[in-house]
């Protein structure tokens, strides 16, 4: 069965796959920490979904309308284009090649930009970095229904 | 020796009777009823085990620590009965706001899970079968052996003042223990890398390490903690980034991915230190401004050092031909530019305000782009 990117039903079935795992992620340790996941459309809202992560496991995931950064670690945002590239690059690889890592995205804020209030916080990026790329690269295993209109992008790796 | 005890357990006679008669069963139990809290705990998560923070309760707890230790310089673990003659271990650092951070206990629960083993976590038969370019295994040869410099300061600048902490703090000498061996990983990690990809190790950095030695003798705990956690935490967590991000083979970039986690908590640690300080001494503040102000000079040593900046350069451009240079020229010139301007939002935000303005960085970068 086939899930839509961006949607809630996406993020809910990588948290799944998570469980799945869970000898693979508790081998990479504890992860605590709560972000979001915004994506930004051409025309119309942004999409904008909350993952809590904890333990060895995400325990919740929620559509948001909106972020307070005061309350959580930071927001990976990017537009629509660069996370479907992103999702269809882990697709085609079984895991996302170094091009499109979050944290190659992220590094220079080019491709995808990371919003924080407290730094300390924006830093769990960094701290958790090889369970939250993993849990990422799990949507290589899915069956990914991407907007029409970006069906066609262009992989640059 | 420096220190002998007042009488000799050979020569001592009472000692000796009483061993005699606990060994014929007449035990004195004195240890049996202390005047120590009881308590039962488990785990508040069981998926997370019994951590120090399900520990943190009563007489046991850090959050009765208080400001100043007066009554056990000893090695007697917290909320053990204290009675006798214990000895006192002269440690120096006894006040509370001087180490502090109300992260070590999260750190040093997260260091130890999130643990990992360069021999068998690295696809070292991987970049074995797919040698990279020789230029840039050159190049990242010398990366590993400037980084090698950089980890031992890491390392140092822990155990240099781990024993000088009074016992009471243990969950911040425990994660200090965390922060130690994830430096010497990192000294593993780099060393069998440079070894691996047939180069072998390069250069020592002359102008690099002079300014980690700088960064290494500070006079005070503070002073050490700003200056080895957050300017050269900062330092290696935007390099580790980097080489991640630029890394020519799925090895070197799960090197520097695990390393950048390990390096992120080094960092946390610093700013954690570096805010619960100035809350609780917020005299400190201009203290340690000046003490930056004369400091961070060390960045552009350890940054700006051929040893470093060069092989940087070639990997970051993926090469050594005049546009790959020029490239990576450019990169590095961004990666600086972010280091300082992350470096300084921390110390801003951890209580350190007016780094950002007061700082020579910022303008030295501008004015070596040409701005």
């Amino acid at each position: 069965m086939s899930v839509a990117f961006p949607s809630l039903a996406f993020f809910q079935a990588l948290q799944t796959l998570m469980r799945q795992e869970e000898l693979r992620f508790r081998r990479l340790g504890f992860v605590d920490t709560t972000f979001g996941v915004e994506v930004l459309a051409s025309h119309g809202a942004p999409w904008r979904c909350l993952l809590t992560f904890e333990v060895f496991e995400c325990r919740e995931v929620a559509e948001v309308a909106s972020f307070d950064l005061t309350e959580i670690d930071f927001v990976l945002t990017g537009d629509l284009a660069t996370w479907v590239e992103t999702m269809q690059n882990i697709k085609q690889h079984g895991g996302a090649d170094a091009a499109h890592s979050l944290n190659t995205l992220t590094h220079f804020g080019e491709r995808m930009r990371v919003l924080y209030d407290d730094p300390d916080n924006r830093d769990k990026l960094f701290r958790f970095q090889e369970s939250l790329q993993q849990f990422f690269d799990l949507a290589g295993r899915l069956d990914i229904d991407f907007p029409a209109t970006t069906t066609t992008v262009q992989l640059s790796a | 020796m420096a220190f002998y005890m007042e009488k000799d357990f050979f020569e001592d006679v009472e000692l000796f009777n009483l061993t005699q008669r606990v060994m014929q069963g007449d035990l004195t139990l004195r240890w049996f009823d202390p005047k120590t809290e009881r308590v039962c705990l488990t785990p508040k998560d069981p998926a997370r085990g019994l951590t120090y923070e399900d520990c943190n309760v009563g007489s046991y707890g850090y959050d009765r620590l208080p400001e100043l230790i007066r009554n056990n310089y000893s090695m007697a673990p917290r909320g053990s009965e204290l009675w006798g003659k214990l000895p006192d271990l002269g440690y120096t650092l006894n006040r509370k706001s001087e180490v502090w951070s109300d992260n070590v206990s999260v750190l040093y629960e997260e260091a130890k899970t999130r643990r990992w083993a360069p021999a068998v976590d690295i696809g070292w038969e991987a970049l074995a079968q797919a040698p990279l370019p020789v230029p840039l295994e050159i190049a990242m040869a010398q990366m590993c052996t400037f980084l090698q410099e950089c980890a031992t300061v890491a390392m140092g600048g822990a155990s240099r003042w781990i024993y000088s902490i009074n016992q009471e703090f243990l969950e911040l000498k425990s994660y200090l223990c965390a922060q130690i061996f994830d430096q010497g990983r990192h000294l593993e990690a780099l060393r069998k890398r440079a070894l691996a990809g047939g180069q072998g190790l390069k250069r020592a950095s002359v102008a690099a390490e002079q300014a980690l030695k700088e960064l290494l003798s500070a006079e005070s705990y503070s002073e050490a903690s700003v200056g080895v956690n957050v300017l050269l935490g900062s330092v290696l967590l935007s390099l580790h980034r980097h080489l991640a991000a630029v890394a020519s083979s799925p090895a070197d970039r799960r090197l520097f991915s695990l390393m950048m986690q390990d390096t992120a908590r080094m960092v946390a640690y610093g700013s954690g230190q570096l805010r619960y300080h100035l809350t609780h001494q917020p005299h400190q503040t201009e203290f340690l401004h000046d003490y930056l102000d004369n400091a961070e000079h060390c960045l552009l040593g350890l940054i700006g050092n051929q040893e470093c900046l060069e092989p940087l350069i070639v990997l970051s451009g993926g090469g050594t031909e005049p546009e790959q240079l020029r490239r990576g020229g450019h990169a590095v010139q961004r990666l600086l530019t972010q280091l300082v301007a992350e470096y300084s939002e921390r110390c801003e935000r951890a209580g350190l305000h007016g780094r950002s303005t007061r700082s020579r960085l910022a303008t030295f970068l501008r004015q070596l782009a040409g701005e």
